[in-house]
């Protein structure tokens, strides 16, 4: 009897790690799902900025070092793909920083100011920073419930038996508690 | 940024300078009316007045005079019922309309219209398919992107579509059906707003009482059906949390529709009013930002608010605990709900009244236009205070 007895706990406790495991690895897949879309929306930003750069650069000519610092920011944008997620959006930010300082100085030049091309980028490259504002969002949420989930007890013993460590979320910046770019400022409106 | 909606005082100002002139034109005929209602009141008294009293005195034949009354009556209801709609399709054409363009020129009215019941099961607020559905007083038109820039640039393209002077009732209604299908292609950037009164009711039977059935008022207030800024897929709405133990509501829409999820948001106060599901918790939050939750926060805030305040859902003595209770429930029927579907955003304000109506008795005032005044101007508020016509980068 006592034998069945524990048997079954065994079998009851087995089950219990099974299905406590996967409920982790589940929310673990969950961010990390998280992590490749914004990789994939700073990348879209950067080829966006790559065409706004293009479009910019003959109305601007007099901005050359500018245009070069932008172009070099977003070729790091672009190389770094071994780089974590953390240091992608410290780039990233950096390269926001250039563009947004460009898009200021362009506003000196009526030529390009309504140049509907022009007008489409700076459109399109608001709406991908407004995608990545949601997808980080949504990468903390992930992130917390992860968090959350295993370091309640008993659940903490198993992550820790399957080396299931707390993820860090992204910390808000000056950058990205900036809800959209401006385009009114930039455009002078 | 360009302010859309009136004032109060804007308000005042047409009321003295235009609207009580029209309503001097009018009295003549509300008096007039009113008469006529009287009178038929009398002689649907007196007419009923021989068949109840011979109801009284011979016996035998009681049940066949009752019926007679009975018809009598029915009947009276009918003709007044008559008397009061003639009399309201008079002041709504001649008032509210007035209201209506005074407040957005762009706007346009029907009086017998309503926002059709396929938007309010698109809303996906409520599991179930109402089994009566009922409207009136639909407003609809367009806030244009007055920026001077745009403006400068596309002139020609700031031609509004407010109803011509010549335009027949028939031809407002075919145009409101045509653009309901297929928008005209216009450039000029602009938000789309229709709203109107809605009835949505559930019609439910008695269990062990045969045929015997209640109708329940799923949602009675006002609907608002406006473009949103953003181009978005999927569904998500936001509903009043319900801090209930057992939330049989709740498990009723998990079932129902299993393609929405609960999320959290990270707006604390947001989260503790208000209930959030979604198809897709990304776009949720591409749309629910931060600012944008605490904008939603605000004006059902100052909506609430507005509507409480009125005489007719303010009691006498806020004193009184029964009075307290009274308003805890006007307060507690006033629920907000949002829907967000596909590029649109659905506001639903169930208020459990009436709204732009006449009485045949009171000469309208000041006061009581200045609530239907709010009700239109609220659209405006609902497009200013969210942002919706800034369409600059994100909507084509």
């Amino acid at each position: 009897m006592t034998t069945y007895i524990i048997i079954g706990v065994i079998g009851l406790l087995l089950v219990y790690i099974i299905i406590t495991y996967n409920a982790v690895k589940k929310r673990e897949i969950k961010v990390e799902q998280s992590f490749y879309n914004i990789d994939v929306l700073l990348q879209n930003r950067a080829d966006e900025i790559v065409n706004l750069v293009s479009t910019t650069k003959s109305a601007v000519e007099n901005e050359k070092e500018l245009l070069e610092e932008v172009t070099a920011l977003r070729s790091k944008v672009n190389r770094n793909s071994n780089k974590k997620v953390d240091d992608k959006l410290e780039d990233a930010k950096r390269l926001e920083g250039s563009v947004t300082t460009l898009l200021g100085r362009v506003e000196a030049y009526p030529d390009i100011k309504y140049n509907s091309q022009y007008n489409h980028l700076q459109q399109r490259i608001s709406n991908v920073e407004e995608n990545i504002q949601a997808q980080r969002r949504t990468f903390n949420a992930r992130v917390a419930n992860f968090n959350t989930y295993i370091v309640m007890f008993p659940r903490n013993i198993i992550a820790s038996i399957f080396k299931f460590n707390k993820k860090p979320s992204f910390e808000v910046t000056d950058q990205s508690k900036k809800e959209n770019i401006n385009v009114s400022e930039l455009f002078g409106k | 940024m360009q302010k859309i909606s009136k004032t109060k005082e804007e308000f005042d100002q047409f009321f003295d300078e235009r609207l009580s002139v029209k309503i001097e034109q009018l009295e003549e005929n509300r008096e007039a009316v009113k008469k006529n209602r009287n009178k038929q009141l009398l002689v649907i008294g007196l007419v009923m007045l021989p068949p109840i009293v011979l109801t009284q005195i011979i016996d035998q034949y009681a049940l066949f005079f009752f019926i007679i009354a009975f018809a009598i009556l029915i009947f009276g209801v009918f003709k007044l019922s008559k008397t009061y709609q003639a009399f309201t399709g008079v002041m709504k054409q001649e008032i509210t309309q007035e209201i209506v363009t005074f407040i957005n020129p762009d706007f346009r009215y029907e009086p017998k219209e309503y926002i059709p019941e396929s938007k309010f099961i698109d809303s996906n607020i409520f599991v179930k398919k109402p089994d009566k559905y009922r409207g009136d007083d639909l407003i609809w038109g367009y806030v244009y992107d007055h920026d001077v820039s745009n403006t400068d640039k596309n002139p020609e393209l700031v031609t509004h579509g407010a109803k011509k002077e010549n335009e027949s009732l028939e031809q407002v209604q075919k145009k409101f059906k045509q653009d309901n299908g297929n928008s005209p292609i216009d450039e000029t950037p602009r938000t789309k707003i229709s709203f109107s009164e809605v009835e949505a009711i559930d019609v439910q039977s008695r269990p062990g009482e045969g045929s015997n059935t209640h109708e329940e008022a799923i949602f009675k207030g006002l609907f608002f059906d406006v473009d949103f800024n953003k181009d978005f897929e999927g569904v998500t709405i936001i509903l009043p949390r319900n801090n209930v133990l057992f939330d049989f509501k709740k498990i009723e829409r998990t079932l129902e529709q299993p393609e929405l999820d609960e999320i959290e948001l990270d707006n604390i106060e947001f989260s503790e009013r208000f209930t959030v599901m979604t198809s897709d918790e990304v776009k949720a939050r591409y749309i629910l930002t931060p600012a944008f939750m605490n904008k939603i926060l605000s004006f059902v805030d100052i909506t609430k608010e507005r509507v409480t305040e009125r005489p007719q859902n303010k009691p006498a003595n806020t004193n009184s605990s029964r009075d307290k209770r009274r308003e805890s429930r006007i307060a507690k029927r006033l629920i907000p709900y949002f829907s967000f579907k596909e590029g649109k955003m659905y506001f639903l304000l169930n208020t459990s009244q009436l709204h732009f109506e006449f009485n045949m008795d009171k000469k309208p005032d000041k006061e009581s236009l200045y609530y239907d005044f709010q009700d239109i101007n609220q659209s405006l508020e609902l497009v200013e205070e969210l942002d919706l016509n800034l369409k600059l980068w994100n909507k084509s």
